[in-house]
């Protein structure tokens, strides 16, 4: 009973200190308050960012834990690791072993093998392309196909001597375009163009070494890809989307391009400007005017022209003409090239009034007379990718369809990704199957090559027991015609399906049933597989991320830091406060001493005081949290780069709440702040009645 | 098919004999000179060539590749060709160099190529260049460094410094050549530290009569690369069916390249 009175009088005392010293009340309060407000939705956010991110990673590639050598060099980064360079994450020799170990495991749903490396595909340009159509057109044999590819040859020359034309305006070296010039004069000739029509491969190669590189040279396109096991794919990565074409087909060797690649890698330059600035003018909102990229991309855009030019026949050129006519963009005087290269620059000239409808036209009139993507569904492309040991290797794979991450479709993280079948990157790894080693046995032997060590060359090749001469005289054999190889490669389009589930891979996702305890689960996985002769690093999702994992943890040490140091401003105040308050009010605490209070009860008194303070702060911080929360959590809060896309899992993040956190963060503040309290309030109990009233006199 | 390229470079260059009195003594600068004008001489070759190649490639880690292609050659108008024979899954596969041009032809899709000027050969460190014939007289300030023996042969040992402003594949190297046939034994190459790279044994040449120069001219038989800096990596070539007599008017285009693998 005693206990709550004096309890029931600390608390009485303590408010009427506080509403004494109200504005040093206020100050603390207010910053215990932020305090709050900052842990609660720092907290919440960085719990919400945490657990999308996981849902994109977990839901796009890395599943949740991964699998790899433990003799990699390098750590796994799926998403790329902060340093550049191919990664050596080592190999799974037979993934069978592997999976079958794992799915022992109850908690273990899945085990995906995969393979990340990265390929090249090479290209040429317009000319390029209209010559290889030329000469398939020549191997067909029809007249008309065959005229038809000649006058475009024909239009894409006449074009070439308007552009060498202007830059003889401009360059410097003239002899060199003197040199074209006079080349470009030759293929004019109706006596050439027969000739091209006729198939003579000395002009095809003249127009192929001489004319062609003077449309310009394109920069490789370089394609990331991931080999797995489509099927096994599909079932465990549910954000996986087919956008165009269809899925690769089990047992099928191809590719499957990603659509974030395709639309930023592989279209039209003059399409893909158009599609930014919509996003950015017409979804966005934003204007062109006084927006200093949509300013850069209307500037870029007329210099596109060449993107549209270079993919028209005559017939249709002459249509896009009136067409424009029609639109009010005039034609000034010339040739047909001449007009229509003005007017296709005046058309790509937009602004805020034009916009809408300049996009909508070049959809509508000029997109179905280009070539709007350099690679489609249905197509063969030569993929080329250095193996483990440093050759080239090039696949023909089939574009089987164009997939995109759901939620993720913006992302440049998620879409990096182009998927292959497994077999298909076994080779572009370089790994040699059976028959592939027997065949170099036989090559060898053949050749009859004695295999030397480095150490003890020069006594094997030069010494006592080496020829006894380096030199030898060899009549010129006579010239006999080579025989012509027979063998085309050998790359069959299909493979037996069972082929994915065994072999080399170079890491796996492991897809757990439920969420369980990753850290406790890797550690026992680790060391069953080991216990097994299976040596082996299974890191999380967030681990096996790289760089984008990494970026939660610099977030979450950047609240941390912001929370230190609001805690700690608010201590440092919250004591100064009390000892400079102590000095003022050595009259009260000397009475109190002097009518029988003791140093325990001002002590509590102060504690009750900082403890007060801190739950009328916190609770008023934690309102103004949950309020700004619920609207959040209404609104969502926008994405406003890739990266953040990525890790909001989607265009927006709608944050929820945690009871948790609600609770905790104020209780937390407030328990803290009291206990910080406790030395400048046993410094306050010291005063005595003799100070108090020596503080009178 | 980076060694590949870098290889081809050893095999391509046919060495031409030369009458050249034998010593096993000094060599003073200026036979120094001539020593190694003859060696770029001797390779030479005005007319055309061709030649089976076999490459075997081997790394410390276990790994293994070879290859087998024809390399043909038409120093008059700059053109020359590859193309690969062996295994099944390469071949077909060629290159085609006319003037500025490099062609690469994918069977498998019937396609060509087009690569730039500054490519890469097969996307390695290798330039179009590097094919071209040696020009060490022309690149390279030689000194004499000693008489030696390599293994059995008493050779001239030179170290070879590039000339200022040229630039060469290797700032540094080393030829060890036999004091009685002329010929090079033994090559090794340096980063501009002075780090040796590779070293290249020629433990073989044959000599044949090539009637375009009206001369001999000496090709390496066998050509062993052993990595300096990965050690235990090798490539081993071998030259097969050495041919110097006039090639087809018509072989260096791309219809001849795609007739070979139908």
């Amino acid at each position: 009973m005693q206990v709550l009175e004096l309890s029931s009088l600390i608390v009485k005392v303590a408010f009427r200190n506080l509403w004494l010293y109200r504005l040093k009340t206020v100050v603390i309060a207010s910053l215990l308050g932020f305090g709050s407000f900052l842990s609660i939705v720092g907290l919440t956010l960085l719990r919400d960012v945490e657990a999308t991110m996981q849902e994109s990673i977990i839901g796009s590639v890395a599943g949740h834990l991964q699998m790899y050598s433990k003799k990699a060099k390098d750590d796994l980064a799926i998403f790329g690791s902060t340093f550049m360079g191919r990664q050596d994450i080592g190999v799974l020799e037979d993934i069978s072993t592997y999976r079958d170990a794992l799915l022992r495991h109850p908690e273990v749903q899945a085990v995906i093998p995969m393979g990340i490396d990265m390929g090249m595909l090479g290209r040429g340009n317009e000319m390029d392309e209209s010559l290889d159509v030329l000469r398939a057109a020549l191997k067909g044999g029809d007249p008309v196909i065959i005229n038809e590819r000649v006058e475009q040859l024909g239009f894409q020359i006449e074009q070439l001597g308007r552009e060498l034309a202007e830059r003889k305006k401009v360059t410097q070296d003239q002899v060199e375009v003197v040199k074209e010039e006079a080349d470009l004069a030759k293929v004019k000739e109706a006596a050439f163009t027969e000739s091209v029509a006729r198939g003579d491969e000395s002009a095809l190669q003249y127009l192929e070494t001489r004319i062609a590189p003077l449309s310009g040279e394109k920069l490789p396109i370089y394609l990331m890809y991931l080999g797995t096991d489509i099927d096994l794919y599909r079932q465990n990565f549910p954000k996986f989307r087919v956008v165009a074409g269809e899925v690769l087909p089990p047992g099928q060797r191809g590719i499957m391009l990603s659509n974030k690649v395709r639309e930023d890698q592989l279209k039209n330059t003059a399409a893909r400007l158009f599609d930014k600035l919509n996003k950015r003018v017409v979804k966005l909102k934003i204007p062109i005017k006084g927006d200093a990229e949509n300013l850069r991309l209307v500037q870029d855009l007329p210099r596109q022209y060449n993107q549209i030019m270079a993919y028209l026949d005559r017939a249709e050129a002459v249509e896009l003409h009136e067409s424009l006519k029609q639109l009010g963009i005039p034609a000034t005087e010339g040739t047909l090239i001449a007009q229509l290269v003005q007017q296709v620059k005046d058309f790509l000239k937009v602004d805020d009034q034009n916009f809408e409808a300049r996009y909508r036209w070049f959809y509508e009139q000029i997109a179905p007379k280009i070539k709007l993507y350099e690679i489609s569904p249905g197509e063969t492309i030569l993929l080329r990718s250095y193996t483990k040991s440093g050759y080239i290797k090039s696949l023909p794979l089939k574009v089987y369809g164009v997939y995109s991450f759901q939620g993720l479709e913006d992302s440049d993280i998620a879409g990096v990704m182009n998927i292959i079948d497994l077999v298909s990157l076994r080779e572009l790894y370089g790994q040699m199957t059976e028959s592939s080693l027997k065949e170099l046995q036989e090559m060898r032997s053949q050749v009859g090559i004695k295999e030397i060590a480095a150490e003890n060359a020069e006594d094997a090749l030069f010494g006592d027991g080496a020829a006894a001469t380096v030199e030898s005289r060899v009549e010129a054999p006579t010239p006999a015609p080579q025989a012509t190889i027979q063998v085309k490669p050998v790359i069959p389009d299909m493979f037996d399906v069972t082929e994915v589930g065994k072999g080399l891979a170079l890491n796996a996702a492991i897809k757990l049933k439920d969420d369980v305890k990753l850290q406790d689960l890797k550690e026992s996985l680790e060391k069953d597989l080991k216990s097994q002769g299976l040596d082996v690093k299974i890191v999380d999702w967030q681990q096996a991320s790289g760089f984008v994992g990494q970026f939660v943890v610099i977030v979450r040490l950047v609240l941390i830091f912001a929370l230190g140091v609001i805690f700690v401003v608010a201590l440092v105040i919250i004591n100064n406060s009390i000892i400079v308050g102590t000095l003022n009010r050595i009259r009260e605490i000397g009475t109190m001493r002097a009518i029988g209070a003791q140093k325990s009860f001002v002590v509590e008194m102060f504690l009750a005081e900082t403890a007060i303070t801190g739950l009328i702060g916190s609770c008023v911080g934690t309102f103004i949290a949950l309020g700004l929360l619920i609207w959040l959590g209404d609104y969502g809060i926008p994405s406003s780069h890739d990266v953040v896309t990525f890790l909001f899992s989607g265009p927006r993040l709608y944050p929820k709440l945690h009871p948790g956190i609600i609770l905790l963060s104020p209780l937390f503040v407030t328990g803290v702040a009291t206990l910080a309290s406790v030395y400048a309030a046993r410094h306050a109990a010291h005063v005595t009645p003799a100070e108090a009233m020596q503080e009178k006199e | 098919m980076k060694r590949i390229a870098l290889n081809l470079l050893q095999l391509l260059p046919g060495l031409m004999t030369f009458a050249y009195s034998s010593h096993s003594f000094a060599l003073d600068d200026k036979q120094v000179k001539e020593l190694v004008l003859l060696i770029d001489d001797r390779q030479r070759n005005s007319g055309d060539y061709a030649s089976t190649v076999f490459i075997d490639q081997k790394e410390k880690d276990g790994s293994t590749k070879a290859f087998e292609a024809r390399v043909y050659r038409r120093d008059a108008d700059d053109k020359w060709m590859i193309l690969f024979t062996k295994p099944k899954a390469e071949a077909g596969k060629g290159y085609l160099r006319v003037e500025k041009n490099l062609f690469l032809y994918e069977p498998s899709l019937g396609k060509w190529e087009r690569q730039t000027e500054r490519a890469n050969i097969a996307g390695t460190n290798s330039r179009r260049d590097d094919f071209d014939e040696s020009r060490l007289a022309e690149e390279y300030d030689a000194k004499f460094v000693a008489d030696e023996k390599l293994g059995k042969f008493p050779v001239h040992h030179l170290k070879f410094a590039a000339k200022t402003g040229i630039e060469v594949g290797s700032p540094q190297l080393e030829l060890w050549v036999d004091q009685e046939s002329k010929n090079v034994l033994k090559r090794q190459e340096m980063a501009l530290s002075g780090k040796l790279l590779r070293t290249i044994y020629y433990p073989g040449w044959d000599k044949m009569f090539s009637k375009s120069k009206n001369a001999d001219v000496y090709v390496p038989r066998e050509i062993r690369v052993f990595d300096e800096v990965e050690k235990g990596n090798g490539t081993t070539v071998v030259l097969r069916d050495v041919k110097l007599d006039p090639l087809d008017a018509n072989m260096f285009t791309k219809a001849w390249l795609e007739s070979q693998s139908k």
